[in-house]
């Protein structure tokens, strides 16, 4: 793959700025982090592969330079438990309408009432008056 | 002399937050009025006495007193005398004292809406919040005294951040922090109406569902003055970074969101009573661990400005609470049995809990990202970034889904919806996704992430328009004017109509969002004073640069004169200022912004011989994610004005009571 701007941003946007804390160093206009753009660039020009230019920082930074966890080693764990996560919510969502589908429900006792006649045609002309309103 | 009336107007303050949360508790569960009354009355007095430590602390900033710690900490004479209210909260010490101020304002606020309408449970929300304020007060007293004097008093003092000089700093921080805090408002009237056993009656779940929507958007507007400010000030292009500080304010602000949505069905259907519960507890005990992560939380992020060990703290007071709420709901849960059951599957109460599953797991995706790195350096010793490409991976689709959700959910009717119900309300939505789809193909767009976004963006914004179209029909069908039809349609239904306002503010911002996310332009480029470049349309040249001595500080300024076609669009001024003493470097970018597109020059590198690195952005439609801002809250405050009820009494009130319905 040759040099291209496109593939230069992209990488920068997974490497961490070391300096200036939660940015990455696309984001970062510190020194360092342009000292690192042109790093990125140059090992692009000379040909190097995403991979080995990753791997080139993390010797020199440590795995936090990248803002991307890799998806091996420790770090693997990070990509698997959104996943868990989305299913057990499913689960719960599924539980949670079967209980609530099959529920005891307990009655508020409005069964119960027996209102007077007055109150029951009182009712009734209310809710007349509120359907034909315009 | 003022110093020491604030400090003992702090310590008064922590003594009596302390004895009205015993005594409110007390006077709650041995059913003591004049416990109670106290109480109430000096939770009304708190705001004063803080007043008083807010006054002192003022004062000290006004006059230079560096023999206070944090004065001396935060200011210095340099500083212009406006950021005095900046100062008031950019560190550690004082944002406490400030988040304590505003919190009792809002709990007196809170406690004087509730006691006439809950009398029952008033008294242990009220203990509730004095809890929360202790904690606030305990730590205030005891770790951070903003009035702490130093043994020597320094002759001037550190000066403040200078990233933090900024019309933003003014707005966005107190916002957010009130947001923050203001959770425990829902969260202190619901459990109150739990621990009082009134939890199986509805009666708190219009009050609680007005303050969950009042915390809801001052969140809201928290965190779009934050990606606001970052947008137009951090100079890096973008409004949102992922960095755990952001995600801390995030989180609470996405269960809330679920909380507002899930309180209607307790409202109209009295089902969800278990559920709503559980929600409010998980947005307060996310909130505290916002604060948490944000006062010295072990997290590496941009706002590390207030950093301390009090973090631990907040992780143990949080720890705490979630632990005593979950007990206290495991004790209650048979009052909270539902009224109804679920009918279907296909009706409003299931868009509803789907709706807060999403939420909740887009909530603890972004949890379990910004924990990651602490767990990982504590159990294994490494330290990984857990980043933006994470992120939108992994909460990105969750996000789409909840899109679709909120353009279809609301066309489901309660109980349960028959096929051609569904049909009929799904139809315009769907062929205006599958029409927008097809005009961005045709346009010439091909990138079938962004095009399945704005379509569901096509699906959500038809299905409210219709909505409102097919009901001024049937209105006007009755005769009414269109406009007068129209009125009467929003008005009618407040909390719906008020969702869907809204709901159109969400879609701006998510437009905003999609567009600069996949179809912005960034190029970077070397000028010489008198060059001109062409971009995207745009003409720019660089006509000069210069330099500014400050005494805090210097200045680089490019200037630039940029044209689009045979417009003038004036000129612009990106600069770079070193800030010497604290050695920072702060970006200033300079933005031209329309609906259309944002065109937008960040300073890379300044020589001295005026040749520079300029970064030229366009970034189409984030217009509309500024202007979403006002829409949501327009929307918010429209669903809660209140509504003329009309109801008949059909038994009398000591009748209810003695039924205990």
């Amino acid at each position: 793959m040759p040099y291209s701007v496109e593939r230069a941003n992209k990488l920068n946007e997974t490497v961490m700025c070391p300096v200036c804390p939660g940015e990455s160093i696309d984001q970062s206009q510190n020194p360092l982090a342009l000292q690192m753009r042109d790093i990125i660039k140059d090992k692009l020009n000379q040909g190097w592969s995403d991979q080995q230019i990753k791997d080139y920082f993390v010797e020199k930074y440590g795995p936090s330079i990248l803002l991307s966890p890799p998806r091996s080693g420790v770090s693997l764990v990070v990509w698997v438990i959104p996943p868990i996560i989305v299913v057990l919510s499913l689960l719960i969502l599924i539980m949670a309408i079967k209980s609530m589908r099959r529920n005891k429900v307990r009655s508020d006792g409005l069964e119960q009432i027996n209102p007077s006649p007055e109150k029951i045609s009182e009712y009734s002309k209310t809710l007349e008056k509120i359907i034909n309103e315009p | 002399m003022f110093v020491e009336i604030g400090y003992i107007a702090i310590g008064v303050s922590f003594a009596l937050s302390t004895y009205i949360s015993i005594a409110s508790l007390v006077g709650g569960i041995k059913k003591i009025p004049e416990l109670i009354v106290s109480a109430r009355w000096g939770l009304y007095s708190l705001p004063f006495l803080l007043l008083v430590a807010v006054i002192a602390l003022v004062n000290a900033f006004i006059t230079n007193d560096f023999s206070v710690r944090y004065v001396a900490e935060n200011s210095n004479l340099a500083m212009p005398q406006q950021y005095t209210w900046v100062a008031l909260y950019a560190g550690n010490a004082g944002s406490l004292l400030f988040i304590a101020i505003v919190f009792s304002l809002l709990a007196v606020a809170a406690i004087l809406s509730i006691r006439k309408s809950l009398p029952h449970s008033t008294p242990y929300a009220l203990a509730l919040m004095a809890l929360v304020l202790t904690f606030f007060l305990g730590i205030i007293c005891f770790m951070a005294n903003p009035l702490e004097r130093l043994p020597i008093t320094p002759a001037d003092g550190q000066g403040i951040n200078p990233l933090l000089v900024h019309f933003g700093m003014f707005i966005h921080p107190p916002v957010q922090m009130t947001g923050l805090v203001s959770v425990t408002i829902p969260f202190s009237i619901a459990i109150g109406a739990m621990l009082a056993k009134r939890g199986g009656r509805d009666e708190w779940v219009d009050i609680g569902r007005i303050w969950g929507m009042i915390s809801w958007l001052i969140l809201t507007m928290g965190l779009l003055l934050g990606s606001w400010w970052a947008y137009t000030i951090l100079g890096w292009g973008g409004y949102w970074a992922w960095d755990p500080v952001e995600n801390s304010a995030l989180m609470p602000w996405l269960a809330m969101t679920a909380f507002i949505h899930s309180i209607m069905v307790q409202k109209r259907r009295g089902m969800f009573r278990m559920w709503n519960m559980v929600i409010i507890i998980v947005a307060f005990t996310l909130s505290l661990m916002g604060m948490f992560i944000n006062r010295g939380g072990p997290v590496p992020s941009v706002h590390s400005f207030a950093q301390s060990t009090m973090g631990w703290l907040f992780l143990m007071f949080m720890g705490v609470s979630l632990f005593g709420s979950l007990i206290a709901f495991l004790l209650r849960m048979d009052n909270l049995i539902s009224r109804d059951k679920l009918e279907s599957l296909l009706s409003r109460e299931s868009m509803f809990l789907f709706q807060n599953v999403l939420f909740l797991i887009a909530a603890f995706i972004t949890l379990w990202g910004s924990v990651f790195p602490v767990l990982a350096k504590v159990i294994n010793g490494t330290t990984v970034t857990v980043g933006e490409p994470f992120y939108n991976v992994v909460v990105g689709p969750i996000l789409l889904i909840i899109l679709v959700v909120m353009g279809i959910g609301p066309f489901f009717p309660w109980r349960r919806a028959t096929k051609s119900n569904i049909y009929r309300a799904i139809r315009v939505p769907l062929a205006a996704g599958i029409l927008t789809a097809i005009i961005i193909i045709a346009v010439g767009i091909r990138q079938p992430l962004a095009t399945l976004a704005f379509a569901v963006c096509g699906v959500a914004a038809a299905g409210i328009f219709n909505e409102w179209f097919r009901g001024t029909r049937t209105r006007m069908r009755k005769g009414e004017p269109v406009w007068i039809a129209f009125t009467n349609l929003i008005t009618r239904n407040r909390p719906r109509y008020g969702g869907y306002i809204v709901h159109l503010g969400i879609l701006m911002l998510a437009i905003g969002a999609i567009a600069s996310s996949f179809y912005s332009t960034q190029q970077d480029i070397t000028m010489q004073p008198g060059d001109t470049y062409e971009i995207g349309g745009y003409t720019l040249s660089y006509l000069d640069s210069y330099q500014r001595k400050y005494s805090d500080r210097d200045e680089f300024i490019g200037e630039f004169k940029v044209t689009k076609g045979n417009k003038d669009l004036g000129l612009m001024y990106p600069k770079q200022s070193f800030y010497r003493e604290f050695r920072i470097n702060a970006t200033h970018a300079a933005i031209k912004s329309n609906p259309i597109e944002d065109f937008y020059i960040i300073p890379s590198e300044f020589s001295n011989n005026g040749e520079a690195i300029f970064r030229i952005l366009l970034n189409p439609l984030v217009w509309w994610m500024w202007a979403a801002g006002p829409v949501m809250a327009i929307g918010t405050i429209f669903a809660l004005t209140p509504q003329k009820r009309i109801s008949v009494r059909l038994i009398s009130k000591e009748e209810e009571n003695k039924r205990n319905l």
